[in-house]
């Protein structure tokens, strides 16, 4: 189980009460990957929110070589208490991206989805809540990736065909 | 005048009870724009969701000191589609423009400030919608994803000749079984245009595909079945369908 001090401190967490930590805290399970250990794949179906309890995890794509890029690919950090795995909440549920162990240990929570949806059905606050912090996460990943196409398409037309 | 029954067949509010549907209802009002209007411009405040009651409405970016078209569009939005959804993530401007590309869009217009006001007094209905949000946004951004891996912007063009011989021969069906694939593939990349004869009055209905880096291929004598599935094998699948094009055999 995940330490509720940690929980605390994690910042789509800080609105809910001390009930609700334990709600959340009951969801999920602890684990730990040394350096270079992949947590997730790429395209795996996404049931788990995760939380960095220690050291650091990478996101990052696992294109093969030749395959299409649409923009350019986002590399991304996630350090201690912080909360990634957003795209179990938004469909086709598949991980984005992977992730890997970035420190020489790391230990993260992982919180089952399917749990978490149960417990906002019965809460509407603790779901309203961390859904208002889901969906601003989820449309900053949106906004920035539609930028970056209308961008790349705008250079296409201005150099035209 | 829309109602209850009207926003429950809308995604952004699916499993609202009555109440919160009647409650939603009092944020809302109507209003229709022409072909071509914009609704709003890249970089304005949110301050609104649209609904498209009626119509088709293009996701735009602009550029500057050219002219709006579909070259420009990232996304079309059909009937019951709810967009704006930046009104609920920060910075709380729109990112791209909205313009009315149907003849006759009718919208309804969602205050964001309404809403937000119900979320607070009514948490489960604020879990509801935006749980409901983030699935929209989910399928446009996976939806966007595969748009963008699948070809470059204006590679493919399709032009129906709709000229008078072209029209008696019925080539009014096949642009709208056109413009039905089209909604159906979300591919606002492929343009799509009319033009005049080509000369060949007696092969009417004729189209014309050109796809970057590859010859012209002229159908003859098509019809809305054969549109589809040039459409589909061709346009999308990269097949020259020989069995109608003009002078193949």
């Amino acid at each position: 189980m995940i330490d509720l001090e940690i929980m605390k401190t994690v910042e789509a967490l800080k609105g809910l009460s001390g009930d609700q930590l334990t709600a959340i805290q009951r969801c999920s399970d602890k684990m730990e990957f040394n350096q270079g250990q992949r947590l997730f794949s790429e395209g795996e179906d996404s049931a788990h929110l995760w939380i960095v309890l220690e050291g650091e995890v990478e996101l990052r794509n696992d294109r093969p070589e030749g395959q299409p890029n649409p923009i350019e690919d986002p590399i991304t950090f996630i350090s201690k208490a912080e909360l990634f795995g957003w795209s179990s909440f938004m469909p086709p549920f598949k991980y984005k991206l992977s992730a890997y162990c970035a420190s020489q240990k790391c230990e993260v929570a992982r919180i089952e989805k399917k749990s978490l949806v149960k417990l906002f059905e019965k809460d509407a606050d603790m779901g309203f809540e961390l859904m208002s912090h889901i969906l601003r996460v989820i449309g900053t990943h949106f906004y920035q990736f539609r930028n970056g196409i209308a961008r790349r398409w705008g250079h296409d037309i201005m150099s035209g065909w | 005048m829309i109602g209850n029954d009207f926003l429950r067949s809308v995604g952004l509010f699916k499993n609202l009870d009555e109440n919160q549907l009647s409650a939603v209802l009092g944020c809302c009002r109507e209003k229709q724009y022409k072909s071509g209007a914009k609704l709003f411009g890249e970089g304005e405040p949110a301050s609104n969701l649209y609904i498209v009651k009626k119509g088709q409405v293009d996701l735009r970016f602009d550029l500057p000191g050219r002219p709006t078209s579909g070259k420009n569009t990232i996304s079309s939005i059909p009937e019951s589609k709810a967009f704006g959804w930046s009104s609920f993530v920060a910075p709380y401007k729109y990112s791209l423009s909205a313009y009315c590309a149907s003849q006759v869009c009718e919208l309804i217009i969602v205050d964001r400030q309404c809403l937000a006001g119900l979320f607070e007094e009514d948490h489960r209905l604020g879990y509801l919608v935006l749980s409901n949000m983030a699935r929209v946004i989910g399928k446009r951004f996976h939806k966007l994803e595969k748009l963008a891996t699948a070809a470059p912007v204006s590679t493919v063009k399709v032009t129906v000749h709709l000229a008078t011989c072209g029209i008696v021969a019925g080539a009014r069906d096949v642009m709208s079984a056109l413009m039905e694939e089209m909604n159906r593939s979300g591919r606002p990349d492929i343009n799509v245009g009319s033009s005049g004869c080509i000369g060949k009055c007696p092969t009417e209905p004729n189209v014309t595909i050109e796809i970057e880096g590859e010859d012209p291929v002229v159908y003859q004598k098509m019809t809305a079945d054969k549109m589809r599935q040039v459409f589909q094998q061709h346009v999308l699948g990269g097949k020259i369908q020989t069995d109608f094009v003009l002078n193949a055999q």
